[in-house]
C-alpha cells in the first residue's frame, strides 16, 4: 500500500485516539495533540512533500470535528508540516532524541499561533499563566508521545535507510 | 528534493496559505466545502462511536471484575435509596395531582415538560482550547443546531453547535466562548446577569454584568434567564461560590460553581422541542 495512505489511515487512528481516550485521561489536566505530533513526526521522518499533504489532511480533520473545514489547525499544521521536512535528509534518524526535541519546539509554537489566530482567545488570555500551566505541560506530553511514535514508525517504514537520510 | 522542487513547493504553500487565510478571515462559506466536511465527518465518526463504546465497555468491565465488593456494596445501597425513592415518588404523584387540580382552578397555564432526545457521549473536542463534547445523536434522530444540551439531573451543558447525520457537537457550557443569560432563583432576588465560560477551567463560570446594589448571595442557585430565547428558562446552571466586585465598583461579577460536570457526563438529554 501506497505509503501516504498508510499515514492518512495513520492520522484517522490518532484523530480517533485524540477525541476519546487521550480526551479522558488526561493527567494533571493536560491534554496532548496527537494529530501536531503524528504531522512532525512524519514530516522529519518522509521530508517536505510528505509533511505538507500530512499537515493540511491532519490540520483538516481535526477542524472538521471543531465544527469547522478550514481552520486554524489547518493553517498552522500545514506550514509546520512543511518546515518540519526540510529536516530530512539532515540528521541520522537513529537519533531518537530529535524527534521529541523538534516536537516540543513545534507545539510551543503551535499553541501560541493558535491563540494569536483566535479572535476569542487573543485578548482574554493571561499569557504567562497559560504559558506555565498549559501550553509547556501539553508540549512535554507531545513530545513524550513523539518519542513512542517515532520509534514505532522508523522501526516500521525506515529501519535499513536510516544514515542521514535517504 | 532540489532547489528548483523546493522552490515550487514554497509556492504552492505560499498560494495554498494565501487561499486558505482569505477563507479563514473572510469567514468565506463555500457550499461546496461543507458538503466535502459532513462527508468526512459523517465517514469518521461511526467509527468514532463505536471505538468509544468499546472502550467504555472493555473499562466498565474491568471496573466491575476489580471491583467486585465495592459494586455489590453500591448495589445494596442504590436498592436501600431507590425504596426511599420510590415512596417519595408516590407523595410527589400526590403533590402532582393536587397542583394539576389548583392549576385548573386558577386557569394557569400547563406546564410542559420539554421533549428531550437522549445521547450518548462518543467523544471530546481534538483542541486544547475548545471545550466540545461529540454526542451520538444527530439529524437522522432530529438533532438541530443550537438546541439546548442538558445532562440528566436538568443542569445545562451546553448547546448544539455542529449537526451530522448520526451524531453531533456540543459547545460546552464552560467554552470561552459560550455565553447565557442567569438569574437568581430565589424569589425575593431575580438578580440578572451574563454567564460566560472561562479558558481551561472547566468547574466554574463568571456571572458578570450584575447591578452593583443587586441582591445575591453566596449558595444563591442561578437558573437560565430565558431573556434571550437561546434556552427555555429556568434550566440549572450552578451555584454561587464567590461575589466580586467589578468595573471599579459600578457592577458585581459572581463566581459560578457549575452542576454539569463533564468528568462525570456519560450521556446527555438534547431538548427538541424549544
Amino acid at each position: 500500500m501506497n505509503r501516504n495512505i498508510i499515514f492518512v489511515l495513520i492520522l484517522i487512528i490518532g484523530l480517533i485516539l485524540q477525541v476519546t481516550i487521550l480526551s479522558v485521561f488526561t493527567p494533571y489536566d493536560i491534554k496532548p495533540d496527537i494529530i501536531l505530533v503524528l504531522v512532525i513526526v512524519i514530516s522529519i521522518l518522509d521530508g517536505p512533500k510528505t509533511g505538507l499533504l500530512i499537515g493540511i489532511i491532519g490540520g483538516l480533520l481535526q477542524d472538521i470535528f471543531l465544527g469547522e473545514f478550514i481552520s486554524v489547525n489547518t493553517i498552522i499544521k500545514a506550514p509546520l508540516g512543511f518546515i518540519s521536512g526540510f529536516l530530512e535528509g539532515h540528521f541520522y534518524k537513529g537519533n531518537y532524541l530529535l524527534a521529541p526535541a523538534i516536537t516540543f519546539a513545534a507545539s510551543i509554537i503551535y499553541y501560541l499561533l493558535t491563540i494569536v489566530l483566535s479572535e476569542e482567545l487573543i485578548f482574554s488570555v493571561h499569557y504567562w499563566q497559560t504559558f506555565k500551566n498549559v501550553i509547556v505541560p501539553s508540549s512535554i506530553y507531545n513530545a513524550l508521545l513523539a518519542l513512542i511514535i517515532y520509534i514505532s514508525l522508523y522501526r516500521l517504514f525506515y529501519y535499513g535507510e536510516n544514515y542521514y537520510g535517504r | 528534493m532540489n532547489n528548483k522542487g523546493r522552490l515550487i513547493f514554497a509556492a504552492i504553500l505560499i498560494v495554498l496559505l494565501a487561499l486558505v487565510g482569505t477563507l479563514y478571515f473572510f469567514n468565506i462559506n463555500i457550499s461546496y466545502f461543507q458538503y466535502i466536511e459532513s462527508g468526512i465527518y459523517n465517514l469518521i465518526s461511526p467509527l468514532i462511536e463505536f471505538f468509544s463504546g468499546l472502550y467504555y465497555e472493555t473499562v466498565s468491565y474491568w471496573h466491575g471484575l476489580l471491583n467486585v465488593d465495592e459494586v455489590m456494596e453500591k448495589n445494596k445501597r442504590l436498592e436501600r435509596e431507590l425504596a426511599s425513592l420510590k415512596l417519595e415518588n408516590l407523595m410527589l404523584k400526590g403533590f402532582q395531582r393536587e397542583n394539576e387540580r389548583l392549576r385548573k382552578l386558577l386557569s394557569f397555564k400547563q406546564h410542559v415538560p420539554f421533549e428531550t432526545l437522549g445521547g450518548k457521549v462518543i467523544g471530546f473536542s481534538p483542541s486544547l482550547w475548545e471545550n466540545k463534547l461529540i454526542i451520538s445523536r444527530g439529524s437522522n434522530d432530529g438533532v438541530r443546531k443550537k438546541m439546548p444540551v442538558i445532562s440528566y439531573n436538568g443542569a445545562l451543558v451546553g448547546r448544539v453547535d455542529y449537526v451530522g447525520s448520526s451524531s453531533s457537537q456540543v459547545s460546552l457550557i464552560y467554552d470561552p466562548e459560550f455565553v447565557v443569560g442567569g438569574i437568581v432563583q430565589r424569589n425575593e432576588s431575580r438578580t440578572i446577569g451574563v454567564v460566560k465560560g472561562q479558558l481551561n477551567n472547566d468547574e466554574i463560570n463568571i456571572m458578570e454584568k450584575i447591578s452593583w446594589d443587586a441582591d445575591i448571595q453566596k449558595g444563591d442557585i442561578i437558573v437560565t434567564s430565558g431573556f434571550s430565547n437561546n434556552y427555555p428558562k429556568g434550566l440549572p446552571i450552578g451555584k454561587v461560590q464567590e461575589i466580586k466586585s467589578d468595573n471599579y465598583g459600578l457592577s458585581q461579577s459572581a463566581d459560578i460553581k457549575l452542576f454539569s460536570s463533564i468528568h462525570t457526563i456519560e450521556e446527555v438529554l438534547v431538548i427538541t422541542d424549544f
